[in-house]
């Protein structure tokens, strides 16, 4: 698999001198490294991930700290990798699975759902399963239609699972803390053109519980959701929207099961216009599926009608122009969220 | 369960109310018939009962604020077996009336509850106001208007593609006066809306006439004792011109008649309205069928009328029907003074003070007269119709016989 | 890596034959085989009256095999099985009582009547569940065995599964990462020539399934599965090499179902009459009681105790299971996801 370099760094939260500043691997590496201390039972088995330290370099420096026993790398071999961590949950461990690539969660996709999200229940509380999988999804630079999906709807579509869409190095610290502390089936899904990313991580120990989004800008006009690599983008149309007198309130999901619902109506409930931002397709994903929640809970809320801002449906390409037109640009998000306001931009 | 407390429908013509006052808060226990909150309806106060035992729930519709007939005001919750949630629970409340307020500046401008036609129509049920198929509103403005009371189809919409908007409705409040909007006191906004819907929408103009009130004197010394003892109430002046009033009306039927949506309809009974002074204010109740009162009857009817006026007792009923009010300002230094129509009525009949004045017959005598001034919609009736009506009612008060019917007297 | 045994079809010189000590060794084999076979035919018997929800899929004619493997377990060792599993959890273990409940729906199962018969559970007794798929408990399995491995205690963990599974991914995935990782996992291959309808012979060129082991460099054994004192004594060495830190082994079973697939296919459209009327003369418990009866170590009397005890066992069972209620719907969300507070 080749080396995928990823474009230069931007922030989400302003950087300020004295700040720990860390990379999005970086954090994630020290994450799990921290909780691999704190529980002996964590091991870390995918492919090159040991000596290698990951493709993305996620897992940076944990083989050298942890040996060959707990940190493994497997053959090509991504439902054995699966269907192996979800035993070893079950008899006591706390394996993490990372398939790297999340469009190659697909191969494991039976043990995922049909073991790892229902054993507990059909086991009538006898099991845990507390197992994370752990991948990177979405685009970058033309990774092309079998490196850049972006179904996490799909995990967060089973009851049985947790989900988790960091956006930030500070995000993706404290999500994979709470994740390894959390003794049910974490998919933990991190975006490959964030990991070069930079944002403060605090040194001393912090967790951030699932089910918390994150208002990054407070705003009055419209009320944008987004998660992953659309957060940034979203804060970018909301600054040159502000030259339009149009306020955008930008929440980051973080988690989609749990998903912050509260979060979502209470400022609909202020701005009465929802957009949600998603690299995934429209139909049937998170976005479609946050519409719904404000046409049941919130009708008499909305002053415009909910706006889905995704990827049109069509397979990755290749073709950076045809990538660049299908995958939602700050040029659309900042045009389509104008049309809301009825203004032509 | 829960039951819903809604805004109720109390008299025909009822399109909404304000609610003024809850005596109960969430959490607070509810007992059957047990005074819930008061409502307003143009100018009288109603109070609202619970029909069940329960827990008031949730208010829904804060003091201050005007819903139409129908829309939800609170949920009680009664414990009991789940209700199909198909079929939810309505509960029906019976009200009372509580004393209204009236300006009292508004002189001889008495209301009864009937006749307002310049609100917009508005359908009883609430889940449905704004939701026509002519606007193309968010929901979230119509449920704005719903709570302004607005009519969306006349909002103009600033939304992309002429979508109506939240933002879109308080400019149009402010354009249609005769919506009650935030910190207004309702029911002096009613008020005001009436007054400007008389002068603008009904043409009114005014006869007047002094009378030899002798007569009417000799009457009612004559007519008190008897009334009193038959009765039991004091006999006043303003039974007598009632009745008169009453009698003259009968004899003019154009003028029993009121103009409604371009066409005159005519009242099959004669319902007078009379103006009563309470410590709230004025509020005319209306006596039914006052020509075919016997005396004694009107009597009684009238002080009745006027003791719940008085204790805030009156029920929408009572202040429907009129086609005219007698306003009788004698009891003050006036001499003669000019009422406003009430809107859904014909005429108004200001009576002033009965005192001693100068006379000429055919020398300069001194004598009790009494000034009346008739003010008359002209859509109704011309200028001669409106004096044959007074010149009939002077004729009755100074002839007087006619007043006493049949009943005994000294 | 250890060098492939395979063996020709068992003869007559080569079979274990049950000598003096065995007495008791053999009492008990007996006891849970009969524990299986009564306990299926009761399941057969309860499902044909129409109150079991679901289908089942009986061990009837295999119960050497469940019984000689889990002979030779610990309770602290794990158990992954199929979705033909009554047999396999009654021998690791799990009660008459909680079986036959589990297949009624009912709350005193072993998993709360929220799983039925191919989703058994029981950590008491390291039962990984049964499974309604073909064949993850491989994978299972062999995670268990990693965890002990890295745990370090010597426990051990048995997957089983069917001639149909060991032509599905999961098997060269899993038999391929428990050799490289040295996992203390055995596979127990229940070879009954057919999976669903379709005939092994169909279904691969390579029949002979213990061969495959070679690709894996470990260990493939291929015994006869209606023998249980055989059974018993190579799942015996198998399980030995993986506590003892040797790797897994490919143990294949030669066995046959009586019955069809599952209550319902009657099993004979696919097989030819005589092949099922010869195997059910191969019945593994009445070799196991011919032959010790020959041999004079128990005799029919003992034999018949064990019988009548067992009946009670499941007419008690049945009873149990039959009297227990239905889980409310009120619990109906409860366990999708595990929370400390709970």
């Amino acid at each position: 698999m080749p080396e995928i370099s990823v474009t230069a760094p931007s922030t989400v939260e302003p950087l300020t001198k004295n700040q720990r500043i860390l990379t999005y691997a970086q954090a994630g590496v020290e994450g799990v490294r921290e909780e691999m201390q704190r529980n002996p039972q964590i091991f870390y088995i995918g492919q090159g991930i040991g000596t290698r330290g990951g493709n993305f370099q996620q897992s940076r420096g944990l083989w050298e700290k942890f040996g060959g026993q707990r940190v493994r790398d497997t053959p090509i071999a991504e439902r054995a990798q699966t269907g192996i961590g979800i035993g070893a949950a079950l008899a006591g461990s706390h394996p993490i699975v990372d398939i790297v690539f999340l469009d190659f969660t697909l191969e494991a996709m039976g043990e995922i759902i049909q073991q790892a999200s229902t054993i507990h229940y059909i086991s009538n509380g006898r099991f845990k399963v507390p197992f994370m999988l752990r991948a990177a999804g979405g685009g970058i630079r033309s990774t092309g239609p079998h490196h850049s999906h972006t179904f996490w709807s799909f995990f967060a579509h089973i009851p049985g699972l947790k989900v988790a869409v960091p956006s930030t190095p500070y995000d993706v610290k404290g999500l994979i803390k709470s994740g390894l502390r959390d003794e049910n089936p974490v998919i933990f899904i991190e975006h490959k053109g964030l990991y070069n990313t930079k944002g403060h991580v605090p040194e001393e120990e912090y967790l951030i519980p699932f089910g918390h989004a994150r208002v990054v800008r407070p705003g009055s006009d419209v009320t944008v959701v987004c998660l992953g690599s659309m957060v940034q983008k979203s804060i970018d149309a909301a600054q040159r929207l502000e030259a339009h007198d149009i306020s955008l309130e930008v929440i980051d999901l973080r988690t989609i099961a749990p998903l912050d619902k509260e979060s979502i109506l209470t400022s609909l409930a202020k701005t009465g216009r929802l957009a949600v931002v998603d690299e995934a397709y429209a139909t049937c994903g998170m976005a479609a599926e946050i519409a719904a929640i404000a046409a049941t809970e919130a009708l008499d809320e909305l002053d415009a009608p909910v706006v889905r801002i995704c990827t049109y449906p069509a397979p990755h390409a290749f073709s950076p122009s045809i990538d660049a037109y299908l995958v939602p640009s700050v040029d659309r998000i900042v045009r389509e969220i104008a049309h809301m306001m009825g203004k032509q931009l | 369960m829960n039951i819903t407390v809604s805004m109720p429908q109390l008299g025909l013509t009822m399109m909404e109310g304000t609610v003024v006052t809850w005596l109960k808060k969430p959490g607070d226990s509810v007992k059957k018939d047990e005074v819930v909150l008061v409502i307003s309806t143009d100018k009288v106060d109603m109070d609202v009962e619970s029909t069940t035992d329960g827990v008031l729930q949730k208010i829904i519709v804060d003091e201050g604020d005007t819903v139409p007939v129908g829309a939800p005001l609170a949920y009680i919750e009664v414990d009991g077996d789940e209700v199909d949630r198909d079929q939810p629970v309505s509960a029906i409340v019976t009200c009372s009336p509580q004393p209204s307020l009236v300006d009292n500046e508004a002189q001889g401008a008495s209301f009864p509850a009937n006749g307002s036609t310049a609100l917009h129509a508005q359908t009883a049920s609430s889940q449905f106001e704004g939701r026509t198929e002519h606007a193309s509103a968010s929901p979230r403005a119509k449920r704005r208007a719903r709570q302004l009371g607005i009519d969306i189809t006349t909002v103009k919409g600033s939304g992309p593609g002429g979508w109506i908007v939240e933002e879109d409705l308080p400019k149009a409040a402010a354009e249609n006066p005769s919506h009650t909007i935030g910190n207004v006191d309702s029911r002096r906004q009613r008020i005001a809306d009436r007054m400007v819907e008389s002068i603008t929408t009904i043409p009114a103009f005014s006869v007047s006439v002094e009378v030899n009130a002798e007569g009417l004197v000799a009457l009612y010394e004559s007519l008190r004792e008897p009334i009193q003892s038959v009765t039991g109430v004091k006999l006043t002046y303003t039974d007598l011109l009632l009745k008169a009033l009453a009698l003259s009306l009968a004899h003019t039927p154009i003028m029993n008649s009121i103009w409604r949506n371009g066409a005159l309809h005519r009242h099959p009974t004669v319902n007078l309205a009379l103006a009563v002074a309470t410590d709230r204010g004025v509020i005319a109740p209306v006596l039914t069928d006052a020509d075919l009162l016997p005396i004694q009857q009107l009597v009684i009817r009238r002080s009745e009328l006027a003791e719940k006026a008085r204790q805030g007792r009156l029920a929408l009923t009572d202040l429907e029907g009129g086609i005219g009010t007698l306003s009788n300002l004698g009891m003050y230094h006036v001499d003669r003074f000019e009422g406003l129509i009430s809107p859904g009525q014909t005429f108004i009949l200001a009576v002033g003070k009965l005192r001693n004045r100068p006379w000429v017959d055919t020398s300069l005598v001194i004598k009790p007269t009494i000034i009346l001034n008739l003010s008359v919609d002209h859509r109704v009736a011309d200028g001669a119709i409106a004096a044959t009506l007074l010149e009939r009612l002077a004729e009755s008060i100074e002839q007087s016989d006619q007043i006493a019917g049949d009943f005994e007297r000294k | 890596m250890g060098a492939i045994e395979s063996m020709e079809a068992p003869q007559k010189s080569k079979e274990r034959q049950p000598s003096g000590s065995d007495g008791e060794l053999i009492l008990s084999l007996y006891r849970s085989m009969v524990l299986i076979r009564e306990f299926e035919m009761k399941a057969r018997e309860v499902f044909r009256t129409g109150r079991m929800p679901g289908f089942i899929h009986v061990y009837i004619g295999e119960e050497a095999v469940a019984t000689g493997v889990c002979a030779r377990l610990r309770k602290d060792d794990y158990v992954a099985s199929t979705h033909r599993g009554h047999g396999h959890a009654l021998a690791k273990g799990i009660t008459a009582r909680a079986v036959m409940a589990e297949l009624m729906g009912a709350v005193t199962g072993c998993s709360g009547g929220r799983g039925g018969t191919m989703h058994l559970y029981d950590p008491t007794v390291g039962f990984l569940g049964s499974n309604g798929v073909v064949p993850p408990g491989i994978l299972i399995a062999a995670g268990a065995g990693l965890s002990a491995k890295l745990r370090g205690t010597d426990q051990v963990a048995v997957a089983f599964f069917g001639d149909g599974g060991s032509n599905n991914g999961a098997f060269h995935e899993g038999l391929n990462m428990a050799s490289i990782w040295e996992i203390p996992v055995v596979f127990v291959c229940e070879n009954n020539l057919y999976a669903t309808e379709m005939p092994l012979a169909e279904a691969t060129k390579n029949t002979n399934v213990a061969s495959r082991a070679a690709a894996y460099g470990m260990p493939g054994i291929q015994v006869d599965g209606n023998n249980v004192l055989e059974v018993y004594e190579k799942a015996g060495e198998a399980i030995e090499r993986a506590r003892s830190g040797g790797g897994p082994t490919l143990l294949e079973c030669l066995t046959y179902r009586w019955y069809g697939h599952h209550e319902g296919d009657p099993g004979v459209a696919y097989r030819p009459k005589e092949e099922i009327a010869a195997w059910k003369n191969r019945d593994p418990i009445m070799k196991l009681k011919n032959d010790s009866i020959a041999a004079r170590q128990i005799t029919a009397e003992d034999f018949k105790r064990v019988d009548a005890e067992i009946a009670e066992v499941l007419e008690d069972a049945t009873r149990f299971a039959l009297d227990s209620s239905i889980e409310s719907e009120s619990t109906a969300l409860e366990h999708v996801l595990y929370s400390a507070t709970n």
